[in-house]
């Protein structure tokens, strides 16, 4: 299993869990329990990454859904080429451009605002063992709401890159599997939304990022 | 968007950081929700779509074997009127 993705809460993972050439052999043969696991093994990951590009925990959820649907339909045509989490999240990219071709046209014939964070006390972990006090975790979110704003804002092509390094954490190398763009892309594009999500931002706080 | 003034490597870095740092909270992101159960509904849906699809859906199936019913009883009463001449 790899290293990245959530083990079974439900007891050790079976061995063909273990090495993904077996457990692609079984998705291949519609195993259930193999479909069952990387649904659980993927799901947070696929669902922090939609959720990030696409700014509306409804329309994450749907569109997470979806990846893993077309996952299940696709999987023979897998070859094994790159890593099994590469292709999911290749999927996942894809399926979340398409969305949001389709969502930016109807925010713009309906004018529907972007969803709010509008979560009850406790749902949200505490950002860092210093921030307990209401008010500190109050401007916490109120501050991951201008993030996320500013992200979705972003130029979709830069908005890739920017969730996959900076949110994400992904490598180079990863970004480069997934989007199939060359390395020197990735960074320029990169920087520049890192520019633009700096101007953003800034204009958000009425204050320089520190 | 119009082309943001340009930053350098340190400041970069430093956004970096800042997102990090600002999406730590994971307001948007939990709790995560039951994905599994949606996907399952889902591809049950797909089937059962992809079956009315191909005519082999329950009402449907059904409708077929009596109109296949119905078409031998026909095609057995013509060979059974058309032969009886020639047994005479």
């Amino acid at each position: 299993m790899p290293a990245d993705v959530r083990p079974s809460a439900e007891g050790p993972a079976p061995a063909w869990m273990e090495d993904e050439t077996l457990w692609v052999k079984r998705l291949v043969a519609r195993d259930e329990a193999a479909f069952h696991a990387l649904v659980r093994a993927y799901e947070r990951r696929v669902f922090a990454l939609v959720v990030r590009m696409i700014g509306s925990r409804a329309e994450a959820e749907d569109l997470a859904q979806e990846v893993f649907v077309q996952v299940f339909k696709a999987i023979g045509t897998f070859r094994g080429e790159s890593k099994l989490s590469t292709w999911i999240y290749r999927i996942a990219i894809n399926l979340t451009k398409n969305r949001t071709k389709y969502l930016t046209a109807r925010r713009s014939s309906r004018q529907d605002p972007l969803e709010k964070l509008d979560l009850a006390p406790g749902d949200a972990r505490p950002s860092s063992p210093a921030a307990h006090r209401p008010d500190e975790v109050a401007a916490g979110r109120q501050l991951e709401q201008i993030v996320q704003d500013a992200i979705v804002k972003l130029e979709p092509t830069f908005r890739e890159c920017l969730v996959l390094r900076d949110v994400e954490d992904m490598s180079y190398e990863e970004i480069v599997a997934i989007t199939g763009l060359p390395e020197g892309t990735v960074k320029s594009r990169l920087h520049r939304a890192r520019a633009q999500l700096k101007e953003l931002v800034e204009a958000a706080l009425g204050e320089k990022i520190t | 968007m119009s082309d943001p003034p340009d930053i350098d490597a340190h400041e970069s870095e430093k956004v970096r950081a800042f997102v990090r740092r600002a999406l730590s909270n994971g307001a948007l992101v939990h709790p995560p929700p039951d994905i599994l159960r949606g996907v399952q509904r889902r591809l049950r849906k797909n089937a059962r779509d992809e079956l009315r699809g191909r005519g082999l859906g329950k009402s449907q199936s059904r409708q077929a074997y009596v109109i296949i019913a119905a078409a031998v009883v026909l095609l057995a009463a013509i060979a059974y009127f058309g032969l009886l001449p020639l047994i005479r």
